[in-house]
């Protein structure tokens, strides 16, 4: 590279650095850092490039192997115009086959609900999940499954104190873009709702669920007016 | 289904072309770049992964990726659209092998490491490194050559590394930093 970094660190640890995050070489711990350092430094994030440059013919060299038949329409149906009415949250032929009718009690279905959800679908396949804890210690699990018809969320029903005359509403959080609204929580009962891909932007690690306290039926405005309660990061599986 | 094209640059000028159309919302386009691209990506999914279903699994990402990020691909940067898209391929399965490894916590570590040794041997082999690459490498203590195929294929920190090759953590760093600055003299001499 021509040029020379007038900052520090100097273009010595900087090249380093660039060079032993394209190798994969850095802790977990360190990443978050390094995202930051390359959306904030031009010289930072052009090093990395041309690391990537000088590495990737590694993979570009690895030997081709065709895919199974079945990939791309699998990404097809993830990109395929989504309709209007997508947003499922009621799904209650799903849950009429489990078993759980309007008056089975929430406490204690979380970790029963994960576990027949991995155990008793065939088709839909767990790919990530997300626990999460309000300042009120309720605790709501959702399991992320990948579905013929996109990533199908499931949210245990709402162990949280929501006060008189409020509800408590989901929300998908993903990198750059606002949050998007989910619906609402239910007490008595799981809610399932369909994610589409693009709502994801690929990669569900990146992806984050919050909940906040909103008037009765949910925001007014599409974006969170009241306090979050909680989020947390989804764990892929 | 071919991914191999009449020259480089009439590859590359499709490529090209194909991305800034998905950028567009043409879902065509993405077919084509699937079609063109899937063989080569799906085998560096299963290069590093060494899992066929777990492959399969980021092989969609990475073209759902492509579907919501074609429009940031930039050709000035010099990365060509090829390198582009093989770096995505590369880091969303690195991402899953790293949710792998702490899922499967420090007690399978060592495992871990033993089961990547062999992944390091193979890439050893002259088929799977560009000439130019390859010949840079070699001019490389083996140690630090093997190291930085290894890192790049398993994504494996330092300690990792040093544990596999017994030596000490501060010696596998120097080494291959050592490595990485002479690589990159002999790649631009």
């Amino acid at each position: 590279m021509s040029g020379s970094f007038d900052i520090d660190p100097p273009e010595d640890d900087m090249e380093m650095l660039a060079a032993e995050y394209v190798l994969g070489l850095l802790t977990v711990a360190q990443l978050p850092h390094v995202v930051a350092l390359r959306a904030g430094s031009r010289r930072f994030d052009n090093a990395v490039n041309q690391w990537e440059i000088r590495l990737l013919p590694f993979a570009e060299a690895v030997e081709a192997v065709e895919p199974p038949a079945r990939i791309w329409p699998a990404i097809a149906a993830a990109i395929a115009p989504v309709s209007e009415h997508s947003g499922i949250w009621n799904n209650l032929r799903f849950w009429r086959n489990f078993g759980f009718g309007a008056g089975v009690a929430g406490v204690g279905l979380a970790a029963a609900l994960v576990a027949i959800v991995s155990t008793r679908v065939p088709a839909p396949r767990p790919i990530a999940t997300v626990a999460l804890v309000s300042q009120h210690e309720g605790v709501f699990v959702a399991t992320a499954q990948q579905t013929s018809g996109g990533i199908q969320l499931v949210v245990s029903p709402a162990q949280v104190v929501v006060p008189a005359g409020k509800s408590a509403e989901l929300w998908l959080i993903t990198p750059g873009n606002k949050p998007a609204p989910l619906g609402l929580l239910a007490s008595a009962r799981p809610v399932t709702v369909i994610i589409s891909a693009s709502q994801l932007s690929g990669n569900i690690a990146l992806a984050e669920l919050a909940v906040s306290i909103e008037p009765p039926g949910g925001s007014p405005t599409g974006q969170p007016t009241g306090p979050i309660i909680s989020a947390a990061k989804f764990s892929p599986l | 289904m071919s991914s191999s094209f009449a020259t480089p640059a009439e590859g590359r000028a499709e490529l090209i072309a194909y991305l800034y159309r998905i950028s567009r919302g043409e879902r065509v386009a993405l077919e084509n770049l699937y079609r063109r691209t899937s063989a080569k990506l799906f085998g560096v999914c299963l290069r590093i992964l060494s899992d066929r279903a777990e492959a399969e699994d980021v092989l969609q990402e990475v073209y759902l990726t492509v579907w919501n990020k074609a429009a940031q691909f930039d050709a000035e940067r010099g990365l060509s659209p090829i390198t582009w898209l093989t770096s995505i391929a590369r880091n969303r399965s690195l991402d899953r092998l790293r949710a792998r490894k702490q899922r499967t916590g420090g007690l399978d570590e060592a495992a871990e490491i033993a089961d990547l040794s062999p992944l390091a041997d193979a890439a050893l082999s002259a088929r799977e490194t560009s000439e130019r690459l390859g010949a840079c490498l070699e001019q490389l203590d083996s140690r630090a050559s093997s190291a930085i195929r290894s890192a790049f294929f398993g994504s494996q920190t330092y300690e990792m590394l040093a544990k596999a090759a017994e030596i000490p953590l501060g010696s596998m760093k120097s080494l291959i930093r050592r490595g990485l600055m002479r690589l990159k003299d002999c790649l631009e001499s």
